[in-house]
């Protein structure tokens, strides 16, 4: 079997398949080197990721409130069904989405518009993209604290900025309008120095040539930016919207940390009522199907991200 | 004859050698959280006295080491992975207000187990209200655990904003009136009018009498003194509860407070006037005169630099139709797993025994956070201390004393946020009946989808 | 140099600076004020109104992490756990990624949407199995228990194949052609050319694995385990309503994280510049 293979390998690459898919699938070399390159991350992502995520699938489907997994009495859909009609979930569904819509936007603009000045031949620009990191590595429960006091309505700097500009004081954490808008604005500040990196990675592997080309044709920067740079840095755009939303259907730590989803109710997001079930009820079967029904809407809101990229034209994704 | 006295021996070998298994000399290592200090507290008092604890538990009983765990951060995360992987402590301290849902899990001792095995631990030392939150079915049920420390949630006041505004501090047998009555007397305006003149000013309000938020942890009790309450007895409903005329009554009061008598700060303009340096300052200031606490915040308290002890008072709630406070606590639990040693079982059961003896509860006058719940402990330190009608006020307060719901009804956070956000709306403008009645409907799914699970 | 003839060079520049100062000015005032509460002494942890600089400066909490922290401990279990994580996030993820965007093998693109849509269930609830399973290898309290869990991380995967997809294919076709295979075309052309990926994926390995509070909060039993975040955690870990937070030592305790990671993130930084490794490879 093994000679066979190797004998053939030099050829079934320009052999019509008329195989059938069992013996295709192994008469590829590329394709079998295309396995072994995945491989190690398969294994681990099955082992440390699939068999939780499968486990609290099956959980999901269950009255667990124990720590003992064997007994959980199996509920069939009563927990999906108890969730279509819980108001607080969905509540909190929709102020997820509505930070989503915030931030992820915000922070790619906010983001792309440092790094394409840290890309300039600028002098201190190390320091300046050191300090711009340090937010990312802060601490949640430190950053809430500064952030609580420069919120401040009273005493707090951004209130005092704006007392400047003949703004009249506003209650960023306290009042239900402002104060989604102001986890948003604390999320971005802290995810900054974070995307910032990433947009550079993507700045960093268009050649220079390109844009000197353009400039001796005449284009003036923002023509070169638009044609150039935007279009070629669309991998990093997308992964940065991709992931972005992913990871903002998923924001617990601010709301954790700083509102505790208020108020009001303000919020109130979908993983903090996750935790708070979970945690704070021991009631992980609800909490599992409502993680489940999280990742339907997580990922229907990707597919619509991969769509819209394929309709770009783009044809190496699926 | 030699013959006999060998079968003898060795039919005595046979019954001694499980006797020796499952007496005292097996020795018995014991995982212990509760008596470790936070790095940055070593050397202090109460480190030493958590040391001679620990020290005097060995010399006693030289078959149990304790192995003394330091509380993790996010305690709760670790010991609900820890009680799926069987590797919880043996014994820890449990809040009383997340109590029922770890009885829930099935991994709570039976406290009753103990008193067959170690007869000096006499449930006598406890306070009975503070006894209670542990047997959520009743004299004859189970002890899910016992107490360790505790407080009623009573009164504070500042004398020095009775003075400024003249008004007679109160005595322990006031009404809802009496309150209603200072509290106005108590809220002044920029001009010194307080709230009962015609002409009071609440746009410019310098001095408050009261101070009610929406959390529910510190008004439940006032719907328990009108005659009312929020949840049946069973956990089965709040229909009929929550929306009885006793308790929309109570809510009404507290909401008055707030929007009708301007007696209470507006959500709003606490936060203004707290945010900064939090709430105690302002206290201490006179700015506000009143406000519900627990015992605890005599240690907050004191760490302000504007205290001085004249200006902290405590007094027991006032009561309309009787009276009622809740008392938060916290309890030894000993993990269901030990029982399965009988060696462990006695030792654990030794080890609260030693830890709610009146000797060790002295200890907790140390740090003073809480009230030890050994009774003779409570009154030597109430009577020892600097202050003792401060002391004694909260002694007052522990008979009327209801347990938290969340160590009877383990769905009880969920209820409780539901409740927070009620009254969060309440004091926002919203109607109460409305209010009510949409927060009874969402309880109720909870309630009805809890009891199906049989918990 | 056909840049230094663009006139709009130098109002670019100024504009540039303007922005960077701006935002400087952002994103240090919130970091000036956890140094400056972190030298409080706690009595005046906040006044009113609020002091950038403090009036009375004290080491004090410091001095407390420092005394009553076996600090050489974490830090070296914080360095093993980090290197090593790092390390097989790069080999593991590179290697899926360059397999993702450029080998083709049937059910790839699935196999992808798979691993992205792990990445879209919250924590929270697989944190349980996810501990009954190294519970099961007998991991709790062990170096590998705190290090193999995280070195492979789908976030990694999808951020290298964004990046290699960006590599022209000429590249790979020549190679194939000359008769490499396709680990040499990975480990000579795609990893070299990607330079500021890999260095970008390092420094968020590095940094969510030096930071992190709960998985070694789970997994590190005895303090001989215990990382630097989770061995700083447990000041104040008994913070609750019966007690004040100390705020200067939390803000310290942050400070002290933090400090490293941003040290060896000034001196990567050259990593994360191309040079000319584009056009100077030339099969």
């Amino acid at each position: 079997m093994a000679t066979a293979n190797r004998t053939q390998a030099g050829v079934d690459h320009y052999v019509p398949a008329k195989q059938s898919l069992w013996k295709r699938f192994w008469s590829r070399s590329n394709e079998r080197v295309g396995y072994l390159f995945i491989l190690p991350s398969l294994i681990h992502l099955i082992i440390f990721v699939i068999i939780p995520l499968v486990f609290s699938l099956y959980l999901s489907f269950t009255d667990w409130r124990g720590p003992n997994f064997q007994n959980a009495p199996f509920v069939g859909l009563d927990n999906y069904e108890f969730l279509l009609g819980d108001r607080r979930y969905w509540n909190a569904m929709r102020n997820t989405a509505w930070y989503t819509i915030l931030s992820v936007p915000g922070g790619m603009i906010a983001s792309l518009i440092v790094a394409l000045v840290m890309n300039q031949k600028l002098r201190g620009v190390y320091i300046f993209r050191t300090l711009f990191f340090m937010p990312v590595i802060s601490s949640w429960v430190a950053v809430s604290v500064i952030w609580i006091t420069l919120l401040d309505p009273n005493a707090g700097i951004l209130n005092y900025v704006l007392r400047q500009f003949g703004i009249p004081p506003v209650n960023w954490l306290g009042d239900p309008a402002t104060a989604m808008p102001s986890i948003v604005l604390i999320s971005i500040w802290k995810g900054l120095g974070f995307q910032m990196v990433i947009w550079l990675a993507g700045l960093q592997a268009i050649p220079q040539e390109l844009h000197e080309a353009a400039a001796i044709d005449g284009a003036t920067r923002l023509q070169s930016f638009l044609r150039i740079t935007l279009p070629l840095l669309a991998p990093t755009t997308f992964f940065l919207a991709v992931t972005g939303v992913i990871g903002s259907f998923q924001v617990f730590s601010p709301v954790y940390v700083i509102t505790q989803g208020g108020p009001r109710g303000s919020t109130e997001v979908v993983v903090y009522n996750i935790y708070q079930r979970a945690f704070e009820v021991f009631d992980m079967g609800y909490a599992a199907a409502q993680a489940w029904v999280l990742f339907g809407v997580i990922f229907l809101a990707t597919l619509v991200q991969l769509w819209y990229r394929r309709r770009q034209g783009e044809e190496v994704l699926f | 004859m030699f013959r006999h006295w060998k079968i003898l021996l060795l039919m005595l070998a046979i019954t001694l050698v499980p006797m020796t298994v499952l007496g005292q000399d097996q020795p018995v290592t014991l995982r212990v959280v509760g008596f470790v200090v936070p790095p940055e507290e070593i050397g202090t008092p109460l480190d030493q006295a958590y040391q001679d604890f620990l020290a005097t538990f060995q010399e006693n009983n030289p078959n149990v080491t304790v192995e003394a765990l330091e509380t993790p951060p996010e305690f709760d995360t670790q010991l609900l992975t820890d009680l799926a992987a069987g590797t919880a402590p043996d014994v820890w301290q449990q809040d009383g207000s997340t109590l029922a849902r770890l009885i829930d899990t099935g991994n709570v001792l039976d406290m009753r187990q103990c008193l067959d095995v170690v007869p000096e631990l006499s449930l006598d030392r406890f306070y009975p209200s503070v006894l209670n939150i542990h047997m959520p079915e009743g004299e004859d049920g189970p002890i899910y655990g016992l107490p360790n420390d505790f407080t009623p949630m009573v009164i504070y006041y500042n004398p020095l904003s009775f003075e400024n505004a003249g008004v007679e501090v109160p005595t322990p047998d006031w009404t809802w009136e009496d309150f209603l009555d200072i509290s106005q007397r108590l809220t002044l305006d920029a001009e010194g009018r307080n709230a009962t003149d015609p002409d009071f000013d609440p746009e410019n309000i310098v001095q408050y009498g009261y101070r009610h938020r929406h959390y529910v942890f510190e008004w439940i009790y006032w719907v328990w003194q009108n005659g009312g309450d929020v949840i049946a007895p069973d956990g089965s409903t709040v229909d009929g509860y929550l929306n009885s005329p006793e308790t929309i009554e109570a809510i009404t009061f507290l909401r008055d407070l707030v929007l009708e008598h301007h007696v209470s700060p507006e959500p709003v303009s606490l936060e203004q006037m707290t945010q900064q340096a939090g709430f105690l300052p302002v206290f201490l200031e006179g700015d506000v005169a009143m406000f519900p606490r627990g015992h605890w915040e005599l240690v907050g308290l004191r760490n302000q630099s504007n205290y001085e002890p004249e200006r902290v008072a405590v007094i027991s709630n006032p009561s309309n139709v009787e009276e009622a406070t809740v008392i938060y606590e916290s309890g030894w639990i000993i993990n269901n797993a030990v029982a399965e040693d009988p060696a462990k079982l006695e030792a654990a059961c030794r080890l609260v025994e030693a830890a709610t003896d009146m000797d060790y509860q002295l200890t907790k006058g140390i740090s003073g956070v809480a009230i030890p719940a050994n009774q003779a402990a409570a009154e030597q330190i109430a009577e020892e201390t600097e202050f003792p009608e401060l002391e004694q006020a909260f002694l007052e307060a522990v008979a009327a004393g209801r347990p938290p719901y969340g160590a009877r009804f383990a769905i009880w956070p969920i209820v409780e946020q539901r409740l927070d956000l009620m009254m969060e709306n309440i004091l926002a403008g919203g109607d109460i009946q409305e209010e009510v009645d949409l927060a009874v409907e969402e309880i109720n799914r909870e309630l009805e989808r809890a009891g199906q699970s049989g918990s | 140099m056909v840049r230094s003839h663009n006139p709009f060079e130098l109002p670019l520049k100024i504009i540039g600076y303007i922005i960077l100062i701006l935002v400087t000015f952002m994103m240090v005032i919130p970091f000036v004020w956890m140094v400056s509460t972190s030298l409080r002494p706690q009595s005046t942890a906040f006044t009113y109104p609020p002091q950038l600089i403090p009036t009375e400066i004290t080491f004090a909490s410091y001095e407390l992490l420092f005394t009553r922290v076996p600090f050489g401990r974490y830090f070296i279990n914080t360095l093993v756990v980090t290197v090593f994580t790092v390390l097989g996030q790069l080999v593991i993820t590179s290697l899926a990624a360059y397999g993702f965007a450029r080998l083709k093998f049937m059910g790839r693109d699935l196999l992808f949407v798979l691993y992205l849509a792990t990445m879209m269930i919250p924590y929270q609830v697989t944190l349980i199995p996810l501990f009954l399973i190294v519970f099961g290898l007998g991991w709790i309290n062990t170096y590998q228990g705190l290090i193999i869990p995280g070195i492979s991380s789908v976030f990694g995967i999808f951020l290298l194949r964004q990046s290699f997809l960006g590599v022209p294919s000429d590249y790979q076709d020549a190679a194939r052609i000359d008769g490499a295979n396709e680990f040499t075309i990975y480990w000579r052309i795609f990893l070299p050319l990607n330079g500021p990926a890999l260095a970008t994926l390092a420094v968020f390995a590095f940094m969510g694995t030096w930071t992190d509070l709960l998985w070694p909060l789970l997994v590190a039993r005895t303090p001989e385990m215990r990382t630097l975040e989770l061995g700083l955690a447990y000041f104040n870990a008994s913070a609750t309503a019966f007690r004040q937070t100390n705020w200067p030592l939390v803000m310290a305790a942050a400070v002290v994280v933090m400090l490293p990671v941003l040290v060896i993130y000034f001196f990567a930084q050259r990593y994360f510049i191309q040079g000319i490794a584009l056009s100077g490879v030339k099969s």
